[in-house]
């Protein structure tokens, strides 16, 4: 092979190796989008929290939830401590949202779950999320 | 159906099981790889379905642009699709059965006559069909047709049935297990219950925790086992689960016992409890999955088993059932 060809092979090598690495960070795109939308839900949550513990609940449940169970499950596969994180911070929610919380209460534990459910979105390929006020 | 069809149904139904190469374990999979926005999409929830046992099948039905069904019933006609090394040329057609819609426990609307599309907020569950035999095992495809809003609606999935079971089936003897209890010096407060507090040790389900499996077995008790994981759960239903076994627990807990294991002793080090492991990853093959509620009666032997979803209503029948046949 002359040097030009080997110069070639590398390139495409190089670009290649580049190209998959891209690829496996990424993640796939609805999944990405659904992970945007789930970050995205928990913040809306905890706006909601801010005047009403029952609207907080519902669209937690509706925009949230299910998202966080399936994030979760992914970030497992990449970062045990940042899905364990997220999961805490969930169950921490949940427990708030089945009783008489304080509304202040309830939406604080709502951002710091914004934040651990950023960190797993990161974690498995979304873009870093804007922060939640 | 055409090898090509069967191909892509198979390929899909091992995408979907987490890129398993152990055939082994059950698959599930949903209706097509890009379903348009609109479409049912069916999603088969039972973790574990081997031939040649009546058996319950569990599916989720769902639409990416209206939400998730619920209510009523759905019909169900399974068709078998061969093996990976030998699929049918033509689909052989299997059982057909009337599924029932089965709340999660907690819902806040539980039984209407009709399907309907629900949010999550409003109505979450599965359809589900108890005695259903696969008599082959393979790749089964399921079918489901419904009625929503007065249009005819339908989904298919395919999933892998199983030769033998991994986890502990109806009939077997339970597992005498050895579990651990709160103050165990052996373990984390959270290996015994991932909501315990790390403190102070408290459990929040304190009537799961008084008893080992061993202990009702060897005073000849029935017993109900929950193993789930409600803080590191992925499934979506081991807290509602859990929850459910609890207040069974606290009603009819002077009868028999309840004893829930915790799946995890350490979860960010991938580390499983051994008394889990014992009823849900008895032969560590593929991946452990949870919840799983399995109910034992006096003799010890296994008498109800239920993956990932069950109903309030089902494991209190159970609990009476049981009960009543206590010697």
């Amino acid at each position: 092979m002359t040097k030009v060809g080997i110069g070639l092979l590398v390139t495409v090598v190089i670009v290649g190796a580049g190209w998959l690495a891209l690829f496996a960070l990424s993640g796939d795109t609805d999944e990405v989008d659904g992970d945007v939308a789930t970050v995205d839900g928990v913040c809306d949550a905890a706006r909601a929290a801010g005047t009403d513990v029952a609207a907080a609940r519902d669209v937690f449940f509706d925009l949230a939830h299910d998202g966080l169970h399936d994030l979760a499950d992914r970030a497992t596969n990449v970062d045990r401590t940042v899905a364990g994180e997220l999961l805490r911070d969930k169950e921490q929610v949940e427990g708030l949202l089945d009783g008489a919380t304080p509304p202040e209460q309830l939406r604080l534990a709502l951002l710091h779950l914004h934040e651990s459910t950023a960190a797993a979105a990161v974690a498995v390929g979304a873009p870093e999320p804007e922060g939640c006020s | 159906m055409r090898r090509v069809v069967l191909g892509a149904s198979m390929v899909l139904a091992l995408v979907v099981s987490g890129c398993s190469s152990d055939s082994e374990t059950p698959t599930t999979a949903t209706t097509s790889p890009d379903p348009a926005s609109g479409d049912v999409v069916a999603q088969v929830a039972s973790y574990e379905l081997v031939t040649g046992r009546s058996q319950r099948f569990i599916v989720g039905l769902f639409s990416n642009e209206d939400g998730m069904v619920s209510f009523g019933t759905a019909d169900l006609r399974f068709r078998y699709l061969g093996t990976e090394d030998d699929p049918l040329d033509e689909a052989r057609l299997g059982p057909t059965v009337t599924a029932d819609f089965l709340p999660i426990p907690g819902s806040p609307v539980t039984s209407e006559p009709n399907p309907r599309f629900t949010s999550p907020s409003e109505a979450r569950g599965v359809y589900g069909a108890d005695a259903v035999t696969f008599d082959d095992a393979g790749f089964w495809e399921v079918a489901v047709e419904l009625e929503i809003d007065g249009e005819a609606r339908s989904a298919t999935a395919a999933f892998e049935v199983g030769d033998t079971a991994h986890v502990p089936v109806v009939g077997d003897l339970a597992p005498r297990t050895e579990n651990l209890l709160p103050g165990d010096p052996d373990a984390p407060p959270d290996a015994v219950d991932s909501r315990a507090d790390d403190d102070s040790g408290t459990v929040p389900d304190p009537e799961l925790h008084e008893e080992t499996i061993a202990a009702a077995l060897d005073a000849g008790r029935p017993v109900m086992v929950v193993v789930s994981t409600p803080v590191y759960c992925v499934s979506r239903f081991c807290g509602p689960i859990t929850d459910t076994v609890h207040a069974l627990a606290r009603s009819h807990g002077d009868a028999m016992d309840f004893v829930h294991l915790e799946v995890w002793r350490d979860f960010e080090n991938n580390t499983i409890n051994k008394a889990a492991a014992e009823w849900i990853w008895p032969d560590q093959a593929g991946d452990p999955a949870e919840p799983w509620v399995f109910l034992v009666d006096a003799s010890g032997t296994i008498v109800g088993r239920w993956d990932n979803v069950a109903t309030e209503a089902d494991l209190a029948d159970a609990v009476d059932e049981v009960l009543e046949e206590k010697p």
